[in-house]
């Protein structure tokens, strides 16, 4: 009994000592285009620590949310040593997508879901920039999409070269994602499709950590 | 020490489990159907469950001005379709773009609307709640309201032991309801199961046949749609412009393909058709022998008349005849009321 005892004992010990936890902050970096709407979903977050080892979280769906700036700061349960890559999906996987009602982030609630081809938006930056030759300026851009050929999940792997302790920060380029974007002929996307993954594709562009 | 906590954790899943169960429902498959499609586990149906869903199914909290409910658009006398009405009105007498569709046999559906763009039963009441043209209402006001009702709060408690009520209970409700409107009890049913004094009619019999010939690689048995979607030669109405699923994948190859629509109960189920065209299973008939339109996206197996006499014609509408379900049209169980007998 007693030796049991200690070895409970030993176990929480490490546990404790190695499930600390990782904060990662998400910052975007804006120009001169004004921003009015940056929502997205961040899935599935995965850290590999520079001694092999990994930290994963399934099935967790985050909304970040301008508006909500606290959102941009993700807390994780994981262990906090020396990171070599941060990797997430950004928006909802396909599985998910055809799973029914859902709670918490993924509430249609939040604003980033498709009534009538069900679905979520896996990012919704909306704004005004000169380069659109709409009469207000304004672009509206609702990426999303599940359905083959026009899944717009993106996987991002971020290289983590900069680490304060158990804070890492993750630049999110608005500004080089505008810029790569032609605003002139493409400033409203409503739906999955070819233009919504063009900027899909563009995603695994715009995080690194300097 | 150790069988101290293994104690207290087997009692609080015991008790855990004991007061949060409530009877189950039997979600009953016919022999020789398919797996339905809804995923029952993930909300499992109690009567309580189904009572909630029914009071929420009529009740015109859901929309915005209190004006309509679901029941106003899916009656279930006319097989959960809005009779007499080609294009669906909503509030403030806005009218739909499309026609009402039957609610039967919903858990075997692979996709929801005319289009099929929708991809799961719960998520399908989002549309009539936020869509203008329909309950003009949208989902957070619903849930809103619904929480702002001491009835409505400890409805959902009874049901999900919980009090905040969240868009995830108001869809998983209604769904525990629409999943249950089902239909398997027609005399056609019946004839297949070889119940005893039970048969076919000779005209019947010979519609069946023409049935199996003409029509069922689409409408196929017994669900009476092979969930599919196809053109089925239908002219495109010039003021609605509706693509159908081309809308939803994108692909001009989809351009006015529709969902294969069940055929039970479609003695009452008219206006027939996407925009509610046609008033009678004649004109239908006669759609399919006379009025196939050609385009690039025609049906295979349209493509060659379908040509039947007058007396096969009469055959085959007494055959589609067969497949109304008396009990399932007249349920009391799927009638507004239901709910009211909903025990605290
Ligand atoms: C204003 C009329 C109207 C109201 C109110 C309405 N519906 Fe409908 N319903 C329709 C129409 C029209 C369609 C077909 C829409 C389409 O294809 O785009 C439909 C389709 C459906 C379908 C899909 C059936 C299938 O086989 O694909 C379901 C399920 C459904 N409605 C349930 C509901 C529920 C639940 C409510 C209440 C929350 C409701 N409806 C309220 C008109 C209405
Ligand atoms: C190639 C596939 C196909 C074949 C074959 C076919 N149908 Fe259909 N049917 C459809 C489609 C698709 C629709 C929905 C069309 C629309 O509204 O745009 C439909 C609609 C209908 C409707 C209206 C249902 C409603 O709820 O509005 C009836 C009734 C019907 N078909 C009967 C028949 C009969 C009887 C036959 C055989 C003579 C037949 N169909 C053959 C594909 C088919």
């Amino acid at each position: 009994m007693k030796k049991m005892v200690c070895l409970s004992c030993i176990l929480f010990l490490l546990c404790i000592s190695t499930y600390g936890q990782m904060q990662i902050s998400f910052k975007p970096i804006f120009n001169k285009d004004s921003i009015s709407v940056l929502k997205f979903y961040v899935s599935n977050v995965q850290i590999l620590y520079r001694d092999g080892t990994k930290f994963k979280e399934n099935n967790s769906f985050r909304l970040l949310d301008i508006e909500y700036i606290e959102s941009f700061l993700i807390i994780l349960n994981a262990p906090s040593k020396a990171i070599e890559k941060i990797s997430f999906d950004v928006g909802i996987d396909s599985t998910t997508s055809v799973s029914g009602a859902l709670d918490g982030d993924l509430d249609p609630i939040k604003g980033m879901y498709w009534a009538w081809h069900s679905g979520y938006i896996n990012l919704k930056l909306e704004g005004k920039s000169k380069a659109c030759s709409t009469i207000s300026n304004e672009f509206h851009f609702h990426v999303g999409g599940y359905r083959s050929p026009f899944y717009a999940l993106r996987r991002i792997d971020v290289p983590i070269v900069n680490q304060m302790g158990s804070s890492v920060a993750i630049q999110m380029n608005i500004a080089l994602l505008l810029d790569k974007i032609n605003l002139k002929q493409i400033n409203n996307i409503m739906l999955p499709g070819k233009e919504a993954m063009q900027i899909a594709d563009y995603l695994p562009q715009i995080f690194s950590n300097k | 020490m150790i069988i101290g906590v293994i104690l207290i954790l087997f009692l609080y899943v015991f008790f855990s489990f004991v007061f949060t169960e409530q009877k189950n429902i039997h979600f009953h498959v016919p022999e020789g159907w398919p797996k339905p499609v809804y995923d029952f586990k993930q909300n499992r149906l109690t009567e309580k469950g189904f009572k909630l869903g029914s009071a929420l199914f009529f009740d015109p909290i859901l929309s915005r001005d209190n004006s309509i409910s679901c029941a106003s658009c899916h009656l279930s006398f006319t097989a959960f379709t809005h009779a007499d009405h080609k294009l669906s009105h909503g509030i403030n007498g806005r009218i739909g773009t499309r026609n009402s569709l039957t609610l039967i046999n919903l858990a075997w559906n692979t996709s929801f609307m005319w289009d099929g763009g929708v991809n799961n039963l719960e998520v399908q009441a989002i549309n009539p709640i936020t869509n203008p043209s329909e309950m003009n209402h949208g989902l957070s006001n619903a849930v809103d309201a619904l929480n702002a009702s001491p009835r409505y709060r400890k409805m959902f408690y009874s049901v999900f032991k919980d009090s905040i009520i969240t868009s995830q209970k108001l869809l998983k409700a209604l769904a525990q309801y629409t999943s249950q409107l089902v239909s398997y009890n027609s005399k056609y049913d019946s004839v297949m199961r070889k119940e005893k004094n039970v048969s076919f009619t000779q005209n019947e019999l010979n519609g069946y046949t023409l049935f199996k010939n003409h029509c069922a690689s689409c409408h196929t048995e017994p669900l009476f749609t092979n969930y599919g979607f196809e053109n089925n030669g239908l002219s495109m109405d010039t003021v609605l412009k509706d693509f159908g699923r081309m809308m939803i994948t994108q692909d001009s190859k989809d351009a006015f393909k529709f969902k294969i629509p069940t055929l039970r109960n479609i003695e009452f189920s008219a206006p027939y058709f996407h925009d509610g065209r046609v008033n009678t299973l004649k004109d239908v008939i006669n759609h399919y022998t006379s009025g196939i339109v050609v385009s690039a996206s025609l049906s295979k197996q349209l493509q060659q008349p379908i040509i039947l006499s007058e007396k096969n014609k009469k055959d085959l509408i007494l055959f589609l005849k067969t497949l109304t379900d008396k009990y399932a049209l007249y349920n009391q169980r799927f009638r507004y009321n239901y709910s009211e007998t909903l025990t605290k």
